[in-house]
C-alpha cells in the first residue's frame, strides 16, 4: 500500500517536473519520463532530508515529495493558463499507444507488439523472482539501501566500522532507491527496478514515436529491449542500470532540442544528465559527449549559450558529491584512479582491442554497433544529418568511457581484463538505446523501414516526424 | 502462477540462448520453480553454500553480536576476494557487526564475543569442544571471552595461524594478460 503510494507520488512529481520544463507533450512519453525523473527526485530529497538531519524514513520523505508534487502540479497549471508559455511545436503533439488501437493495424505489428511483451514480462519475472545475488549490488547498494532504511539516515553505522567504502561512496541513486523500496515495504527491493524498466520503455516509445510511426517506434523499442546485453542486464539492481535509464534521455533531449531549436528539450536532458551523475560518476562521460555536441551544433541550432545548465549542474552535483563522500564517508571511487595522465600504448592497445570486441560482439550488444557503423557511412554517403547529434554524442562519451578505463589504477582495482568483462561490458548497455536510434533516423533506417513497411504494409510511418522535419 | 513460471522458464531459456546464462542455470531455475522454491530456497540455489553458512552464524548469535573475522577467512568458501568478505557478510548477518582481526584500534573490538574460524583444530587455544561447528573440525564459530583470548590475539597468534608460512596474503595483481573467449 505504502509502495503503491510512493509510485503516485513519484509519478505526480515526476510529471510537475515534465510540465514545468515543458518540451513535450506526448503522453506516454511524459509518463515514462515522469517515472524515471519523479525516482530521480525522491532519491535528491532523500538525501537532502538526510543531510538536514531529518531521519530517512517513509513518513519524512513521502510528505515532502507531495508537498513538492502539489507545488510542481500547481505551478504547471499556472503556466499552463499563459498562453506564451504553452509548447505548439508540430512535432510535440503526436498521438502514440492510441495508434495502436486504430483498425487496419498490419499483421506484423502482432508479433512485434506479443515479442516485447513477453520481454518485458521475462524481465518483470526475474526482477521480482530471483532473489539478489550480484556480488556488486550484494556489498554496496542493496546492502547499504537496507541499513538506511532500517537506520533512518545515509551515513549509517556500517561507515564506520567496515571498509565498504568503495562500494559505498558510489553516488547514492542505486543505494536510495534500494532505502525506498525497503522503507516502503518490499521484502526484495529488486522489486523496485521492475518500475523504470516499464517506464523506460514507455519514454523509449514515446521519444521515438514524435520521430518515426508507431511500427516503427515500438520496433525500435524491441531492438533495444533485445539486445542480448541489455536484455541480460537492465532488471538486475547495479548501478550501470541507473545509468542506462538516465543516459538515454541526457543524450536524446538533445538530439531533439537542436533539432527542434528547443531550449526545453535541452532542459530535460540537464535534469536527466543531473541524474545520470547522481547515479554513477561514469556517467559524466555522457555528460562531457553531449557537452561535445552542444558547443557543436547549440549555436548552429540557435540555443546560444542557453544549454549552459547542460554542462554545468551535473559538474556541480558531481563535485558535490565527491566532497561529500570524502569528507563523510571515507573515500570515494574515483581514488581508484591514476590521478595524473600517463602514456601506456601497450595498455590501450589492449583496450581498444577487447573494447572492440565487446562493442561488435553480436551476443552482447547485439547488431547495434554493426548496424551504427553502417548507419554513419550512410550518413557520410547521402549527408544527410538524420540523428547525426546522437551519434556524435553518443560515440563522444564513448570514447571518454574508455579513457576511464585507461586511467584506472591496475593496483587499487581489479585487474583490465576482469574489469572489461564485467563492469565495461555492462556500462555500454546504456548505449544501446542511443545507438539503435541513431540507426533508426539514418538513411539506412529510413530505408529499412521503407522496405519493411512495404513488405509488411505497417503504413502510418512517418505521420508524425513530417512537421517536425519541417520545423 | 503457472503462467508466471512458463515466462520465466522460458524467458531464461532465451537468455541462455542468446548467452546470457549457461544452460544449466536454466535447469536449475526450472527445478527451483517446480518445487515451489521459497525465498530462502532461491537464495541458497544462487549464492551456494555460502548461504548456509552465514544462516548458520545468523542462528547462533544474538542480534548485537560483534564477530571478529580473519582477514584471510576461509577466502575458498566465502569468497576468493577475501578482502571483500566484511561487507557480503554483513549483508546478510546486520545488524551484527563484522570486524576484521586486524581492526583492533576500533571502539566495537573490544565488545566482540564471538570468532568465525576457518580451522578449528589449529586454533590452539580455543578448546574444540567450545566451537560451534558449522564443517565439523573446520569451520565454525566461537563464543568467546575477548578478556581471556586478547593476549593471544594481540601476540598475534591467529595471524600466525590464518596465514601460514609461503601462503600469499592477497592474490597478486595481473596486469592485463590476454582476456579468455
Amino acid at each position: 500500500m505504502i509502495y503503491a503510494l510512493a509510485v503516485a507520488l513519484i509519478v505526480l512529481a515526476g510529471w510537475s517536473i515534465t510540465g514545468i520544463i515543458g518540451g513535450t507533450r506526448n503522453v506516454i512519453e511524459r509518463v515514462g519520463l515522469s517515472i524515471l525523473l519523479g525516482m530521480g527526485l525522491l532519491t535528491g530529497l532523500m538525501f537532502l532530508l538526510g543531510f538536514a538531519g531529518f531521519p530517512i524514513a517513509p513518513i519524512v520523505y513521502l510528505p515532502a515529495l507531495a508537498l513538492f508534487a502539489v507545488d510542481g502540479l500547481r505551478r504547471m497549471i499556472m503556466r499552463g493558463r499563459r498562453a506564451t508559455d504553452r509548447d505548439v511545436r508540430p512535432g510535440a503533439t503526436a498521438p502514440s499507444l492510441l495508434d495502436l488501437l486504430r483498425p487496419r493495424q498490419p499483421v506484423i505489428a502482432v508479433p512485434v507488439l506479443v515479442l516485447l511483451a513477453f520481454l518485458m514480462a521475462v524481465m518483470i519475472a526475474r526482477a521480482t523472482y530471483l532473489p539478489n545475488h550480484l556480488y556488486d549490488s550484494l556489498t554496496a547498494f542493496d546492502l547499504l539501501g537496507k541499513i538506511i532504511a532500517i537506520e533512518e539516515r545515509f551515513r549509517v553505522s556500517l561507515f564506520d566500522y567496515t571498509q565498504i567504502a568503495r562500494g559505498g561512496s558510489y553516488p547514492p541513486f542505486p543505494a536510495l532507491t534500494f532505502a525506498w523500496g525497503y522503507g516502503c515495504g518490499l521484502s526484495d527491493a529488486t522489486c523496485a527496478m521492475v518500475l523504470p524498466l516499464v517506464a523506460f520503455a514507455a519514454w523509449l516509445f514515446g521519444f521515438a514515436r514524435r520521430f518515426v510511426g508507431a511500427m516503427s517506434a515500438w520496433t525500435f523499442v524491441l531492438l533495444t529491449y533485445a539486445s542480448p546485453d541489455f536484455y541480460s542486464w537492465i532488471h538486475l539492481p547495479v548501478a550501470n542500470f541507473a545509468v542506462t535509464i538516465f543516459a538515454a534521455p541526457a543524450l536524446l533531449y538533445l538530439f531533439a532540442g537542436i533539432r527542434e531549436r528547443s531550449i526545453r528539450e535541452v532542459m530535460l536532458a540537464t535534469v536527466a544528465a543531473v541524474f545520470l551523475v547522481w547515479s554513477r560518476a561514469e556517467g559524466a562521460a555522457f555528460v562531457a559527449g553531449g557537452t561535445l555536441t552542444l558547443l557543436i551544433f547549440g549555436r548552429r541550432a540557435g540555443l546560444g549559450l542557453r544549454w549552459f545548465p547542460y554542462a554545468l549542474f551535473p559538474a556541480v552535483v558531481f563535485v558535490l558529491w565527491q566532497v561529500y563522500a570524502t569528507s563523510n564517508l571515507g573515500g570515494v571511487g574515483s581514488a581508484r584512479f591514476t590521478d595524473h595522465l600517463f602514456w601506456d600504448g601497450d595498455r590501450l592497445a589492449y583496450l581498444l582491442r577487447e573494447g572492440g570486441y565487446l562493442l561488435f560482439y553480436p551476443r552482447g550488444m547485439g547488431f547495434s554497433v554493426w548496424l551504427l557503423a553502417g548507419a554513419i557511412v550512410a550518413h557520410t554517403v547521402t549527408r544527410r544529418s538524420g540523428a547525426g547529434p546522437v551519434a556524435l554524442a553518443s560515440i563522444g562519451s564513448l570514447v571518454l568511457y574508455l579513457a576511464v578505463f585507461y586511467q584506472i589504477d591496475p593496483v587499487k582495482q581489479d585487474p583490465l581484463p576482469a574489469l572489461l568483462g564485467s563492469s565495461f561490458r555492462r556500462g555500454i548497455t546504456a548505449y544501446v538505446a542511443p545507438f539503435w536510434f541513431v540507426v533508426l533516423l539514418s538513411p539506412l533506417g529510413v530505408w529499412g523501414r521503407r522496405v519493411l513497411g512495404r513488405m509488411f504494409m505497417w503504413g502510418g510511418d512517418g505521420r508524425a516526424a513530417r512537421p517536425a522535419e519541417r520545423a | 502462477m503457472a503462467g508466471f513460471c512458463a515466462v520465466l522458464y522460458f524467458g531464461t531459456a532465451v537468455g541462455g540462448f542468446l548467452g546470457e546464462l549457461p544452460i544449466s542455470h536454466c535447469r536449475d531455475l526450472l527445478h527451483l520453480i517446480e518445487r515451489g522454491a521459497t525465498k530462502e530456497d532461491r537464495l541458497r540455489a544462487w549464492i551456494g553454500s555460502e548461504y548456509n553458512f552465514v544462516e548458520f552464524v545468523r542462528k547462533q548469535t544474538p542480534d548485537d553480536a560483534v564477530i571478529l573475522m580473519s582477514d584471510q577467512f576461509a577466502p575458498s568458501l566465502l569468497n576468493p576476494l577475501q578482502t571483500k568478505n566484511q561487507a557480503w557478510a554483513s549483508y546478510f548477518l546486520y545488524p551484527r557487526k563484522i570486524l576484521f582481526l586486524h581492526q583492533r584500534n576500533s571502539p566495537l573490538f573490544e565488545q566482540a564475543r564471538w570468532l568465525l574460524v576457518d580451522d578449528i583444530k589449529a586454533v590452539s587455544w580455543i578448546a574444540p569442544s567450545h566451537a560451534l561447528s558449522y564443517i565439523p573440525g573446520r569451520l565454525g564459530c566461537f563464543p568467546f571471552d575477548m578478556g581471556a583470548y586478547m593476549e593471544a590475539i594481540r601476540a598475534g597468534d591467529i595471524s600466525r595461524v590464518y596465514l601460514p608460512p609461503g601462503r600469499p596474503s592477497r592474490a597478486p595483481k595481473q596486469a592485463w594478460p590476454e582476456a579468455e573467449r
